[in-house]
């Protein structure tokens, strides 16, 4: 398997310790480093696949922000970047993972879930550090989520929408943005998009239950240009 | 293609619009009026109609101003016009078929003229497929329904009828997540979704930002473990 790399910075040298234990014996390659200076050359040379960043570097509150923001800014997305702080508060977390931070773990570290969200960001899953799972009471499963789609066509008949996500025939989608906004709609039909690497669906429009939005739909075909 | 279409009729005579109404609507279009110009432009950004049935007299500024007004929302020239006169005159025929009119119906109107016309134009109402959207108009957000079924400290496993194939933040509005206060999270999902019976799949989904209180309730749901 490949060899994974870890890089931390702390400025605390028996947590920078603590974490080379733990990854090492879960055969992760670590190196460590306390200072923002020393922490930007081992990025270039160790170059590591995910950083675990202390949000408090020496004096400076929150140099970790900074960290994250530079690391996003110079280096691309490609590094897993999680957070660790003692700090607690919404607000930090927020903006931790605003600047792009991948995930938060609170101080002090628990080695369980630091290894574990580790495995998780490096797609490695060993059996030993998985978390068992509590099942949600029967009251409490039904959950609401959105997903974003693409009109790839239409007429005034139907609609026709991309999706990265396959979404199996007959379920009902209720549109919240848009011009099609508060209307529910049946996916009819599915069929694969190769070139675009997901799924055109085919949703009709009804002439009772969508009979508000024709006249918004037939301004969009006279307004649409011809296809170059 | 559907068979009802749209129509706008502009005429300043009521008996006129009540009539060509009439006959519309028996061969199962949807009508709308203008008595004038004025009412009748307003009328044409509200409905935006297949076809304008128009008796204006084109030679008065009212008339031109009204076809611009025509061409300005519909550039590609896809909504069609009838001119209704009773000029016969080579000159007003002559001038609409200038304007780029698509027809020209010469008063008193009777219920088989109108239907031949009508039979005509027909299959030049439809608008073309549009496939290109503006990107004002072609995003979308859909909202689907799921159940978390199950959760754990670092994730949570969602039961729905998506296949999830990219890693992407999810937007979850749950009771549950909500009543353990961990709506606030951020939820992405990190693996290709698993089947779990035709139709039906599993989303693991990685639970972001979680502090330690956070954890405790999780760990504290005093369910059988899943």
């Amino acid at each position: 398997m490949d060899t994974r790399r870890v890089l931390s910075i702390d400025d605390d040298e028996d947590i920078n310790n603590y974490l080379k234990v733990i990854l090492k014996k879960n055969s992760y390659e670590v190196d460590t480093a306390t200072s923002m200076e020393e922490f930007f050359k081992k990025v270039m040379t160790f170059k590591p696949h995910l950083c675990l960043v202390d949000l408090n570097i020496g004096d400076f509150n929150g140099v970790g922000f900074k960290i994250i923001e530079m690391m996003r800014r110079k280096i691309g997305n490609q590094i897993i970047i999680i957070i660790m702080s003692r700090r607690d508060s919404d607000k930090d977390i927020k903006l931790a993972l605003e600047c792009g931070a991948n995930d938060y773990i609170q101080k002090p570290l628990d080695s369980k879930i630091l290894v574990s969200k580790v495995d998780l960001y490096l797609e490695r899953f060993n059996e030993a550090n998985t978390f068992p799972f509590f099942a949600i009471p029967t009251g409490d499963l039904e959950c609401e989520f959105e997903i974003p789609m693409t009109i790839n066509s239409m007429t005034e008949e139907y609609i026709k929408v991309f999706s990265k996500n396959y979404i199996a025939k007959g379920t009902y989608v209720n549109i919240d943005t848009g011009f099609l906004a508060g209307h529910s709609f049946l996916i009819r039909e599915v069929t694969l998009d190769r070139e675009h690497g997901g799924y055109i669906f085919k949703i009709d429009l009804d002439d009772q239950e969508h009979a508000n939005l024709f006249p918004i739909i037939r301004r969009i075909l006279i307004e649409t240009p011809p296809e170059a | 293609m559907r068979k009802s279409k749209t129509i706008l009729i502009i005429d300043d005579d009521p008996d006129m619009r009540a009539y060509l109404r009439k006959l519309l609507e028996g061969m199962g279009h949807e009508v709308h009026e203008a008595q004038d110009s004025h009412t009748a432009e307003k009328k044409l950004a509200e409905v935006f109609p297949h076809l304008i049935l128009l008796d204006i007299n084109l030679e008065n500024e009212n008339g031109f101003h009204f076809i611009s007004q025509v061409r300005m929302i519909d550039p590609h020239r896809r909504i069609k016009i009838i001119m209704i006169s009773s000029m016969s005159s080579k000159k007003a025929i002559e001038l609409s078929q200038k304007i780029g009119t698509h027809g020209y119906l010469i008063k008193p109107i009777n219920n088989n003229i109108l239907m031949t016309t009508m039979k005509k134009i027909m299959p030049e109402l439809d608008f073309p497929e549009a496939k290109n959207l503006d990107i004002s108009f072609n995003k979308l957000t859909a909202r689907c329904s799921g159940q978390v079924i199950k959760i754990s400290e670092i994730e949570l496993v969602l039961r729905s009828k998506i296949k999830f194939t990219e890693k992407m933040k999810l937007l979850i509005q749950s009771q549950f997540l909500k009543k353990i206060d961990i709506d606030r999270a951020q939820f992405i999902i990190h693996q290709m979704s698993k089947d779990v019976q035709p139709g039906i799949y599993d989303t693991y989904v990685s639970v972001v930002g979680l502090k330690e209180k956070d954890l405790k309730g999780i760990r504290s749901l005093k369910t059988k473990k899943a």
